[in-house]
Formats: C-alpha cells, sequence, structure tokens
C-alpha cells in the first residue's frame, strides 16, 4: 500500500492514460483523475490517485 | 482534484495503515512523530482526529476506488478488509511487474495462527514461518486465534472464510 509509483503520461483518452514509467509503458485507468500529455502522476494497482 | 470518501472506521484502517507506516517514514513523506502518535491513539481507543486520509493517501484513494467499485458512499469495514486482504497484495505485485527492485514479500497482509501469546508480543505461524508480532492493537487473544499480520503487527482477529480468501492468493498456511 505504502506508496505509489511516479509517471509521466503519454497519452489519454478521457478514460484511459498511457504512463510511461522510466521506460516502462502501461495503459492506465484515470476515470478518477482527468489528465493530459505531459503531466506527472502518481499511480497504484493501475489506477491514477494524483496528479502531481 | 482525487476525492477520497469518508472512512467510516478510522481505527481498522490505522490497524492495517500503521504497520507499514515506517516504510513512509523512510521515504520521508510521514513524520515519525505523527505515526507514533497514530499508533497511540489506536492502541489507548482515543478519538481520531488526524486527518487520516492525508497520512495514508495511497490506501485512502485505493479504498475510495474500491468503496465506488462496490456501489458504496463510504470506506466502511468491508471495504476495509476487502482493500488489505485481498487488493493490497495485486496492488504490490501491480507494482513489482514496473519496479522490479522493490521487494513484495514483507508488504503483504499474510493470515496468521497464534501459537503464544506473551505480554509484550504473541508469536504466529504465518505462511513466512513463525514469527513474533507486536499487539499493540488486539486484545484478548489467544493460542489458536486467527489473525492477519502486516510487517510486524497483528492487525486484527479474522475469520476462516478470510483466511481462505487470502490463501486462495496463492500463499499455503503451513
Amino acid at each position: 500500500m505504502c506508496f505509489a509509483l511516479v509517471g509521466k503520461v503519454l497519452e489519454f483518452d478521457g478514460k484511459e492514460a498511457k504512463v510511461d514509467f522510466e521506460g516502462v509503458r502501461k495503459r492506465v485507468n484515470s476515470e478518477f483523475i482527468k489528465v493530459k500529455r505531459g503531466d506527472k502522476v502518481l499511480v497504484f494497482n493501475n489506477f491514477v490517485i494524483e496528479r502531481l | 482534484m482525487f476525492k477520497v470518501l469518508p472512512i467510516k472506521d478510522k481505527e481498522l484502517f490505522l490497524r492495517y495503515a500503521i504497520p507499514c507506516g515506517e516504510v513512509l517514514v523512510k521515504r520521508g513523506e510521514l513524520r515519525e512523530e505523527l505515526l507514533k502518535e497514530l499508533n497511540d491513539s489506536v492502541k489507548n481507543k482515543e478519538e481520531i482526529e488526524t486527518p487520516i486520509e492525508n497520512v495514508f493517501k495511497v490506501a485512502a484513494r485505493m479504498c475510495t476506488i474500491l468503496a465506488k467499485q462496490m456501489g458504496k458512499s463510504g470506506i466502511d469495514s468491508e471495504v476495509i478488509r476487502r482493500y488489505f486482504l485481498i487488493e493490497h497484495e495485486k496492488a504490490i505485485k501491480w507494482r513489482k511487474q514496473i519496479r522490479p527492485d522493490l521487494k513484495v514479500k514483507d508488504c503483504l497482509v499474510y493470515p496468521g495462527r497464534v501459537l503464544r501469546v506473551d505480554p509484550d508480543r504473541v508469536l504466529a505461524r504465518t505462511p513466512l514461518g513463525e514469527k513474533f508480532f507486536r499487539n499493540d492493537f488486539v486484545e484478548g487473544l489467544r493460542k489458536k486465534d486467527r489473525v492477519s499480520v502486516h510487517y510486524d503487527y497483528i492487525s486484527e482477529k479474522i475469520k476462516a472464510d478470510h483466511v481462505n480468501k487470502m490463501l486462495k492468493r496463492g500463499e499455503r498456511e503451513k
């Protein structure tokens, strides 16, 4: 639980975001927080939980 | 802005969150004094004034997502147990896929069986073997009680079906 991962948003389609985690790229659920390309975000268990 | 739902059972939430508070202290995300204050509040069954959703932000937000998926308006004991006993494991392993350097074993919540209760600690058998645990939070523990353990804490007494669900996550109870 303790800490989430920081990543950078590459794409966002309104519900899902493609996020880069220092070279590892993943599609994650971003329905709880609207993001845009270039945003730094906190992600845990495939959910964006904060925009930094 | 992420809106965290109200935590209806703060004590139970803290019983599971406090044990890995030291990780946040080491990362500079939590003051040692505040962690001790919260630990003592739960231990002494005091009212919890601190906005714990800001202290344990990740768990509070994950519980909010889970509560919404369960159709609830708050983070109650059912959500808390579902998160820490079941979903938390998936989350830690998700993190490991991306960051293989991060450890998993210690972060997980395990089922345990009480073997011996000493005045200041409890010996329990867990999937990681027999270990001693702090017993700050649970009163009246007895031999053979089923418990949930997180880091070096006993979080609470649990029922057999909780244990079975936890064990279906892939560990075997020795």
